[in-house]
């Protein structure tokens, strides 16, 4: 069921619990990639490995709060359990306010904990899918000249072609080869296809500016 | 006997006084023959007294030196002039005979034809018999005094007008009932009297007065026996027997004896003991008695004399009867038939008693006594103020013993959530682990390496999670201090390993700064955990209002100058304010809104008790140091 690339980042200061819990997760058939303190992960791990993040909440230097705060901030979207040695409810709300897909007391059971996991690389694995296709569609529309483009906002927002000839003062049939044109970059065959894609990317009659990409959403889709 | 002979008997005198009396007479000195004594005094600047003392025995019987001295002691005490003393012993308890008496007169006579007495004591019925009987053929016109004379003797007598006195009361039945009560198992009574006639006056005054207890006791009259046989006798009396000694002047074989050695043969001889009514006798070995003195007898005579000199008539200043008698006992002879002398009557009085300690030195020993008493009291009250103050300190160090511990659980509690994290660690790795391996367990093929490495982890983890119960465990209980040599810089480790998560939690970083190779102090362990536990969780307390980044403490440990370590937290808070800065380590001084403010008075305290200083200074920058200076162990190198 785990994507075969997906690893599990544990951060935990202390080094028996890392080592134990290493080995569970590796015994649960997760790649696991240890890390004794919060500074060492965020040197050292790689944003583009898919996967989740396991992290004590109470370590010397950064918390795990903090470090899940440096995560965000990094732009690293890869989703966060905590598990947390005190199942305080402050401490609690706050990881999850700031994210956090899972909080567990130590000791954890390890249903629990094999559960978050899988959960969490799932979500990443969505996520990613989701930044993935939207990326493609991102790069697709970069192909698009900016006549195209406005071509493509007229499109998705319903108007037929003569309307948009008048709107951009052309004739009806060059809009059709832009629209066919467009149609052909985007990669999509049919008039629906092409709305959807666009909605994806939040693209509506006014937002889709010549030369400006749309950003990204903050939540994955549903 | 002669005219006096019946009355011979006089028992009370003869029997000492065996053979004479005196006459005493008084002599209105060389000056006038008034009369008058009352005249005779007033004329004189000169005057003498002449006083003649007529005794009925001879001069060695002591009764006859007793009473003697006695009088003269007593005259010279009143007399209104100078006194010249006279004496004759007649003798006539052994020389009875007329012819004798008839020889004694014109000695007499003759010896004192110029001499006019002013008073003649007569001491002893004989004596008495012969100055009245002779005053006239004497020309004597002194009054006469007597003493030592029985009433019973007295009552037989004719006493002209001049004649005055005391009559003495021998009194053989009260001392017989001072016996019995000296004995009440007493059957048998030997009464001791001699041939004189004299003793057999006694043996017949004995009959009368004992024959209340003919019925109840056997009573034997030892009667004018010769003395061999007398003494034979007396060594082979019945069992709970007593003797009774009247008096033996002369023995069966007509053998003359004093009184005192009669008496002393008897008391040797006799298998029970002796009483007697002379107190003459005491200390020949008698018990005792119930007996005049010779010197009350005395003294009595001396004040009739002196009232007769100041003009009363002899008969009108006579006493009846002697009434000092008393209860003796001679104290060695209780002692030797193991009497008790709580059966004495009241107020017996007790001769030759040792003379004790108490009796040479009474003042001395009540002094020393008293001074002792003081002394004991004195030290009795401060060792029980001693034991009451060592009470109180008890109390007081278990009163500490306990705020320490309250203070130290307190300290544990505001732990409590890094502690129970400290314990997770290890669960939590434990758990793991052994999850882990089950997972291991049911693949094929088994990583048997890894299990084993994950039943050492869990071995090592449960020890981990031990040790940390136990750290708790010894601080959270209860106990005597246990001082032994410690290693500072490992305790500061230890105690931080304990405060690890806490500090975590709160965002303080520590650095530490220990001085290696410190020789070891002498101390408690747990008690100075607790005191470096109370400095950390201050420090943090003091950063509290610091930025994150901003929190953090430095733990030193150092030799200072003085052969003593110390360990320093330093932190980085605002300090102590100066208002506050001396009274920081008195208790219920607080500056937080939680806790009592016992917390470093009890760290002082221990410091203290460990012969160390605890101190507070501000540092130059910001923040405050606590120098916690302890002793060097003895032991250890310096």
């Amino acid at each position: 069921m785990n994507d075969d690339t997906a690893t599990v980042f544990l951060v935990d200061d202390d080094p028996s619990v890392l080592r134990a819990l290493t080995r569970l997760l590796r015994a649960g058939g997760h790649q696991v990639s240890a890390f004794g303190s919060p500074r060492d992960f965020l040197a050292q791990h790689d944003a583009a490995v898919p996967g989740c993040v396991v992290l004590d909440l109470t370590m010397p230097g950064l918390n795990g709060l903090e470090l899940q705060t440096a995560l965000a901030a990094a732009g690293c979207q890869r989703p966060v359990i905590f598990v947390s040695g005190q199942g305080d409810v402050p401490s609690s709300v706050r990881a999850m306010k700031a994210g956090a897909v899972d909080f567990l007391t130590k000791p954890v059971s390890e249903e629990d904990l094999l559960a978050a996991i899988g959960r969490a690389i799932e979500r990443d694995r969505l996520m990613r899918q989701a930044r993935g296709e939207l990326s493609a569609i991102a790069e697709r529309l970069d192909t698009l000249t900016p006549r195209e483009r406005e071509v493509l906002r007229h499109v998705v927002a319903g108007q037929p072609n003569k309307q948009i000839a008048a709107d951009l003062g052309t004739v009806e049939k060059t809009v059709k080869v832009h629209r066919s044109r467009v149609m052909g970059k985007m990669g999509v065959r049919s008039l629906a296809d092409l709305v959807r894609m666009a909605e994806r990317i939040g693209i509506t009659a006014t937002t889709a500016q010549s030369g400006s990409h749309p950003h990204l959403p903050d939540t994955p889709p549903r | 006997m002669k005219g006096v002979g019946t009355k011979a008997i006089d028992v009370r005198w003869s029997l000492s006084l065996r053979r004479f009396a005196a006459l005493v007479v008084w002599v209105c000195a060389s000056a006038a023959p008034a009369f008058d004594p009352g005249c005779a005094m007033a004329q004189a600047p000169d005057h003498r007294l002449r006083v003649l003392m007529l005794f009925s025995n001879d001069s060695l019987l002591p009764a006859n030196q007793l009473v003697s001295n006695s009088i003269k002691t007593s005259l010279e005490a009143g007399a209104p002039g100078r006194l010249e003393y006279f004496t004759e012993y007649l003798d006539m308890v052994r020389f009875p005979e007329a012819e004798q008496e008839a020889r004694l007169v014109g000695f007499i006579r003759e010896k004192y034809a110029r001499t006019r007495f002013d008073t003649v004591f007569a001491l002893g019925s004989q004596a008495l018999d012969f100055a009245i009987k002779y005053q006239a053929t004497l020309s004597w016109d002194a009054p006469v005094i007597y003493a030592g004379v029985r009433e019973e003797s007295l009552r037989a007598m004719k006493l002209p007008s001049n004649a005055g006195g005391i009559a003495s009361r021998f009194d053989a039945l009260t001392t017989l009932e001072l016996a019995l009560r000296l004995l009440p198992d007493t059957q048998h009574i030997a009464v001791v009297t001699g041939a004189s006639n004299f003793d057999r006056a006694w043996e017949d005054v004995a009959h009368d007065k004992f024959k209340a207890y003919e019925k109840r006791l056997n009573l034997i009259y030892l009667s004018a026996m010769p003395m061999q046989d007398l003494l034979r006798e007396l060594a082979h009396l019945p069992q709970h027997s007593v003797v009774i000694y009247l008096s033996v002047l002369e023995d069966g074989a007509g053998a003359q004896f004093y009184g005192t050695d009669s008496a002393g043969q008897v008391a040797a001889a006799a298998n029970a003991p002796v009483f007697a009514v002379y107190d003459t006798l005491l200390g020949v070995g008698i018990v005792g008695g119930y007996m005049n003195t010779f010197e009350d007898m005395g003294e009595a005579a001396a004040k009739i004399a002196l009232r007769v000199l100041a003009g009363e008539r002899p008969d009108a200043a006579s006493s009846r009867v002697l009434q000092t008698a008393y209860f003796v006992v001679d104290w060695r002879q209780l002692r030797r038939w193991g009497l008790s002398e709580a059966n004495l009557p009241a107020g017996t009085t007790a001769r030759f008693k040792d003379p004790s300690l108490w009796d040479l030195y009474r003042g001395q020993i009540i002094a020393l006594i008293a001074v002792l008493l003081v002394q004991s009291l004195l030290i009795m009250g401060l060792l029980i103020q001693d034991r009451k103050r060592r009470r109180a300190v008890l109390e007081a160090k278990k009163g500490r013993d306990e705020v320490t511990h309250l203070a130290r659980v307190a300290i544990l509690g505001e732990l409590s959530g890094a502690l129970a994290h400290e314990l997770n660690q290890p669960l939590t790795a434990i758990l793991s682990n052994a999850q882990a391996a089950q997972r291991l367990l049911a693949k094929t093929p088994v990583d048997l390496d890894e299990v084993r490495e994950i039943l050492s982890d869990i071995g090592d983890d449960d020890k981990r999670a031990g040790e940390v119960i136990n750290r708790l465990h010894a601080l959270m209980k209860k106990g005597e201090a246990n001082l032994r040599p410690l290693d500072l810089n490992g305790l500061a480790k230890d105690v931080l390993e304990l405060a690890r998560s806490e500090l975590i939690e709160r965002n303080v970083a520590v650095t530490t700064r220990f001085t290696p190779g410190l020789p070891d102090i002498r101390g408690d362990l747990v008690q100075l955990q607790q005191v470096l536990l109370n400095l950390i969780m201050n420090a943090c307390e003091a950063m509290v209002g610091n930025a994150d980044a901003d929190r953090s403490f430095e733990i030193s440990t150092a030799r200072d100058g003085n052969g003593r370590q110390q360990l320093v937290v330093v932190d980085r808070g605002p300090g102590v304010s100066p208002e506050l800065i001396n009274r920081i380590f008195e208790p219920f001084m607080t500056t937080k809104t939680h806790g009592l403010g016992l917390g470093l008075s009890i760290c002082r305290s221990i410091v203290t008790a460990h012969g160390g200083q605890l101190r507070v200074v501000n540092n130059p920058d910001r923040g405050a140091s606590f120098i916690v200076s302890l002793p060097i162990h003895a032991g250890g190198q310096a």
